[in-house]
């Protein structure tokens, strides 16, 4: 066994559950709110991925751009990093929409249940979830390369653990909303 | 002053500025849209179905409150797994350590399974005994009972799901590598895919079977 793959994986991976376990709390504390909106545990796994994925190829093409000097850590809001922003954006309210669908279809032909709230949910989930995750991966990324560090042995764990937890809180506020 | 190819700025090709600036100023946007959202919306679809199996279960995971807690940590645990088997074994591929006909007997292989095992291992104690834990504080009852099958049933899908992984990514990639495309491009999202379907899917049917 390799005891350095060993050690880095274990740390990295230590530190990503414990953001799934703050996620799960959270979880656990509206259990009443959760149980309202049938349909919900077929949205959240493909949620939580959808916000991974897109805030971790966020970070990566900002880091990538930031490594071949195509935009200055000085100059964050350039044309580059408003396009990412937008292309973010967009990507999780399109894919949101569809998961929506996904989980609305979902609940009606195997549950026969309707439950059109799921698709509103999803939707304003994503929205708020965007307003959250967006600011703190540009922002994250920016800071860890001026600090000197390498964003992407970095930004991976640490999206997946913040990532989880704003998800969950965005879920839980749309249900509130709606 | 000369410029070597790589730092050649591109005013010196002689093109018009207004090509330069559409250069610079290209359509990123859009480019990213097109791209990314098949794949992204792939990767969720496959992960939602999984969400079926839980669905079904819901009424036992809100009596199990461990299990709820448990869930996210879960899903992102074995999706980590499928990401680390799939990136690794392409990088053994590209450095020429396994053999096509004979891959089971190479000794990166055995390392690379020995060595994410161990960590599936340990982290799916750990995330067991924590879940259980704070459902523990927030007023659960501790069961013995319930706790070895907590342990035990976050064991039996991590070990069983990174098993499925590693199958996939050998047989996928080694056929992929034949074939002259680049593993990563196919492996990660098929073994993220598998890893996100195949935690919710199992945990939904072991809920059902076991409570």
């Amino acid at each position: 066994m390799n005891w350095e793959d060993f050690k880095e994986m274990l740390v990295a991976e230590l530190v990503s559950m414990t953001g799934g376990i703050a996620a799960g709390t959270i979880l656990a504390f509206y259990t009443d709110k959760l149980a309202l909106i049938p349909g919900l545990f077929i949205l959240m796994p493909g949620f939580l991925a959808m916000r991974g994925s897109i805030s971790a190829s966020l970070a990566a093409r900002i880091s990538a751009a930031l490594h071949l000097h195509k935009k200055s850590a000085e100059r964050e809001r350039s044309y580059f990093g408003k396009q990412n922003v937008h292309a973010s954006f967009l990507l999780a309210i399109v894919t949101s929409f569809i998961l929506g669908i996904v989980a609305y279809a979902g609940t009606r032909l195997i549950f026969n249940v309707d439950s059109p709230a799921i698709l509103l949910i999803s939707v304003i989930a994503a929205f708020i979830s965007n307003v959250l995750m967006i600011p703190i991966t540009f922002a994250t990324t920016v800071w860890l390369f001026k600090k000197g560090y390498d964003p992407d042995n970095i930004m991976g764990p640490y999206i997946t653990t913040i990532g989880d937890v704003v998800s969950i809180l965005s879920l839980l506020t749309a249900i509130y909303i709606i | 002053m000369r410029h070597t190819p790589t730092e050649k700025p591109l005013k010196n090709l002689d093109w018009p500025i207004n090509r330069l600036e559409r250069i610079e100023k290209e359509p990123t946007t859009r480019k990213i849209l097109k791209e990314s959202i098949k794949i992204l919306i792939l990767s969720s679809i496959i992960s939602s179905i999984g969400g079926i199996s839980i669905e079904a279960a819901r009424v036992k995971l809100f009596a199990l409150l461990p299990f709820l807690i448990m869930l996210p940590a879960l899903n992102d645990m074995i999706g980590d797994f499928g990401t680390i088997v799939a990136s690794k074994f392409t990088v053994l591929l590209y450095q020429k350590r396994i053999k096509r006909h004979e891959w089971w007997k190479g000794a990166a292989v055995h390392h690379l399974f020995m060595t994410v095992s161990s960590v599936a291992l340990i982290a799916s104690l750990f995330m067991a005994t924590l879940a259980y834990a704070i459902a523990w504080i927030r007023g659960f009852a501790f069961e013995p009972i319930l706790f070895a099958k907590l342990v035990g049933i976050s064991l039996f899908a991590t070990l069983f799901l990174v098993l499925i992984i590693f199958a996939v990514s050998i047989i996928g990639g080694l056929y992929v590598h034949k074939k002259g495309h680049d593993p990563d491009n196919y492996l990660i999202p098929l073994a993220t895919g598998i890893a996100d379907f195949g935690s919710m899917l199992v945990l939904g049917i072991v809920l059902r079977w076991l409570f």
